[in-house]
């Protein structure tokens, strides 16, 4: 078997029960995430992206129901059988040693995502302590990397002291680049510049070694500038600890340069997912190319700007078929808004969910 | 260029004074937000405005419409043939003038009241100048909502009920509602989905052509700035750096932070190297700005002289300025 692989997610179908009815925000979603490599989720704005990634550490509102026919499946070294977390409750032990520890997160407004009563420092030593306990049970002991703190957490399942925590705190400030980690590990977040927040808030994801990154538009709210050195740090420490990635955006642009294979969802599925040369320079769903179209270009600054025709369909009112007829150029009638195409692959690794590729 | 222009900005500063603590909450400082900015803006052009964020892009645009105090400098309208002077107008005056410049904001779930049908969202700048009869007022609505291809019946719902490219329409339709000759346009696609902000912007280029309006188009992303002005201007802490024709300015940029900005951008064409020259540091404090050049503290090329000296706002092409020590050094 593929020995690379961490995460298995099949079939995944999360819904949520709202005043307004039973939504269902993702519908149906498979993929892989591969040690070392980046997997790159881009979509619009309720295209069930975050959901689909937090429902990987129960990261959900208590309303949302994952299906029990979904599986996401955790491979562990070592373990005979991946273990199936679908079944399992949000404050079960297991999926505590997994959010934080053995799948790390950071988010798009580092400031929301900090306390901002407690120092920077004492944040990331609450988070080593937590998973350095529950590094001793089998799941997480897999999930660290080699590193110096391994040995350590592997001798025992003594709790890391406060001070050994703190040297842990302020090595992971200076390995994400943060000048002066020693004066920084005792300020407050909003000492520091947004820039800065979301190095600390990286150094917060990895000081517990995890092998899954989850980043959820975490240069979004960044200057260019600042979003060009988050996307270099994390490819540089990705080569150094050689954990896998799962980078959510709304940019093709930071996609293309960051993510080894590309899905692209829409309204909670989906659609087209490749290597991301061959899916952005081939495109085949009518979505991905609107999209990719749609993006105005240096190269074609005296064209029109060509857009995917009509609005977003709101959660409420998906549409039967084929999610993306309504707004589809090439669309075929009587097929399309009637039947929901099945996955195709159109090259090898290259999945297209449209009928014109049957 | 060559026609008159319709906005002329001179030597324009800005400053928020910051208070002490205590009893008598002295002026301690001031926080130098815009610092000496100039311009000249031709009707039915656009002025591109790029920088990070805190560099005072938002700053000139409210300043130019008078929404904030401006500490220094003057701004020059020709309105109707004669040139007005905008920060001489007071009270109704002003009042009156500002039907000529509307300002389109970035998020257009937040700038529309939910508790006003679309009808009434559009027609409350009318109101406020009192320009006519209920019926003359719907009349206008009709109009300018077709111009934004918003259909009738959209007026009489609520915002909630619109998605955000229609809601940025519905935005657009207010702002064009008094028939204004200048819009500032604050960040109004960043907010919006890729598929729709396409179609936002053609919108906005398409009302330009029809009616000769003219822009002030404020956003940090480079690629939408470009498709659509005429010529842009990168701002660094409260001060412009460069200042050219669109294609000058992307293609041939003189100032090495442009070249950093262009250069951090990442495109999808994967057969270019994306190499973002590396910009140590952040972007000063604008209250305590460093002396010299600005851009000092994190330039790659940065010389004794960058420190001691301010740079001269200096035309090294037709059209095309920059304020640099090492521009000819270093292009």
């Amino acid at each position: 078997m593929d020995n690379d692989l961490l995460i298995d997610v099949k079939n995944l179908r999360v819904s949520f029960h709202t005043d307004e009815g039973f939504i269902t925000p993702v519908d149906g979603v498979n993929y892989q995430v591969r040690r070392g490599k980046t997997l790159g989720i881009v979509g619009e704005s309720g295209s069930g992206k975050s959901v689909s990634t937090r429902a990987l550490t129960k990261l959900l509102p208590k309303n949302a129901v994952i299906e029990p026919t979904s599986q996401i499946l955790f491979y562990q070294n070592g373990a005979a059988q991946p273990l199936n977390i679908t079944p399992l409750s949000p404050n079960s032990k297991e999926i505590r040693a997994i959010r934080g520890g053995q799948v790390g997160m950071i988010f798009q407004e580092p400031m929301a995502s900090f306390s901002p009563v407690y120092t920077v420092g004492n944040q990331i030593i609450e988070a080593v302590r937590q998973h350095r306990h529950a590094a001793a049970s089998p799941l997480a002991a897999t999930a660290t990397i080699g590193s110096q703190i391994d040995e350590s957490i592997r001798a025992g399942n003594k709790k890391m002291s406060k001070l050994e925590a703190r040297d842990v705190a302020v090595d992971m400030l200076e390995r994400v680049g943060i000048g002066n980690a020693g004066l920084r590990v005792n300020q407050y977040p909003h000492e520091l510049s947004g820039g800065m927040r979301q190095r600390a808030m990286i150094a917060v994801a990895l000081s517990t070694h995890p092998s899954v990154l989850i980043a959820d538009e975490p240069t979004t709210a960044l200057d260019v500038t600042i979003q060009a050195q988050i996307l270099e740090l994390m490819r540089e420490l990705q080569a150094e600890l050689g954990m896998a990635i799962i980078f959510i955006t709304h940019d093709m642009g930071v996609i293309a340069q960051i993510a080894d294979e590309v899905a692209v969802m829409y309204l909670g599925a989906i659609v087209e997912r490749g290597p991301t040369r061959e899916l952005i320079e081939d495109a085949r769903h009518p979505y991905t190319r609107g999209l990719l179209a749609a993006i105005p270009s240096l190269d074609r600054l005296d064209t029109r700007l060509s857009s995917v025709p009509g609005d977003i369909p709101s959660p409420l009112e998906r549409p039967a078929g084929c999610l993306f007829h309504t707004r589809c150029p090439h669309r075929i009638d009587g097929t399309c808004e009637r039947f929901a195409p099945e996955r195709t692959e159109v090259v090898p690794n290259h999945f297209v969910r449209c009928h014109l590729y049957r | 260029m060559e026609t008159t222009p319709l906005i002329t900005v001179e030597d324009l500063r800005v400053h928020f004074p910051i208070y002490s603590k205590g009893l008598f909450r002295k002026v301690a400082g001031h926080v130098k937000a815009v610092d000496g900015v100039s311009f000249s803006l031709g009707r039915g052009e656009t002025l591109g405005l790029v920088g990070e964020s805190g560099s005072g892009k938002t700053t000139i645009g409210r300043a130019i419409l008078r929404a904030l105090d401006v500490t220094a400098g003057s701004i020059t309208f020709q309105a109707n043939g004669d040139p007005v002077d905008l920060l001489a107008l007071h009270g109704s005056n002003l009042k009156h003038f500002r039907r000529n410049m509307q300002l389109i904001f970035q998020d257009p779930y937040a700038s529309l009241n939910p508790r006003m049908t679309v009808r009434d969202i559009i027609a409350e700048p009318l109101e406020c100048l009192n320009a006519g009869s209920r019926q003359e007022i719907d009349e206008q609505i009709r109009a300018v909502a077709a111009t934004c291809k918003l259909n009738v019946e959209h007026l009489r719902r609520f915002p909630h009920a619109f998605s955000g490219g229609q809601r940025q329409r519905i935005c657009i339709a207010r702002a064009l509602s008094t028939h204004p000759k200048f819009l500032v346009c604050d960040e109004s696609v960043s907010a919006l989905d890729v598929s729709i902000q396409a179609e936002v912007i053609n919108l906005l280029m398409d009302l330009q052509q029809e009616l000769g309006l003219t822009y002030l188009f404020i956003a940090h992303d480079l690629s939408v700035v470009a498709h659509i002005s005429t010529q842009v201007a990168v701002l660094y802490v409260g001060r412009f750096t460069e200042l050219a024709p669109t294609k000058e300015l992307f293609f041939k940029p003189l100032h090495p932070y442009t070249k950093a900005l262009m250069s951090a951008v990442p495109t999808i064409d994967l057969d270019r190297e994306f190499n973002p020259l590396k910009l140590a540091g952040e972007i000063p404090n604008p209250a305590a700005p460093p002396p010299g050049c600005r851009f000092h503290t994190r330039c790659p090329y940065a010389k004794q002289i960058c420190i001691d000296e301010e740079p001269e706002w200096k035309q090294w092409r037709p059209h095309h300025y920059a304020a640099c020590h090492r521009v000819a050094e270093i292009n």
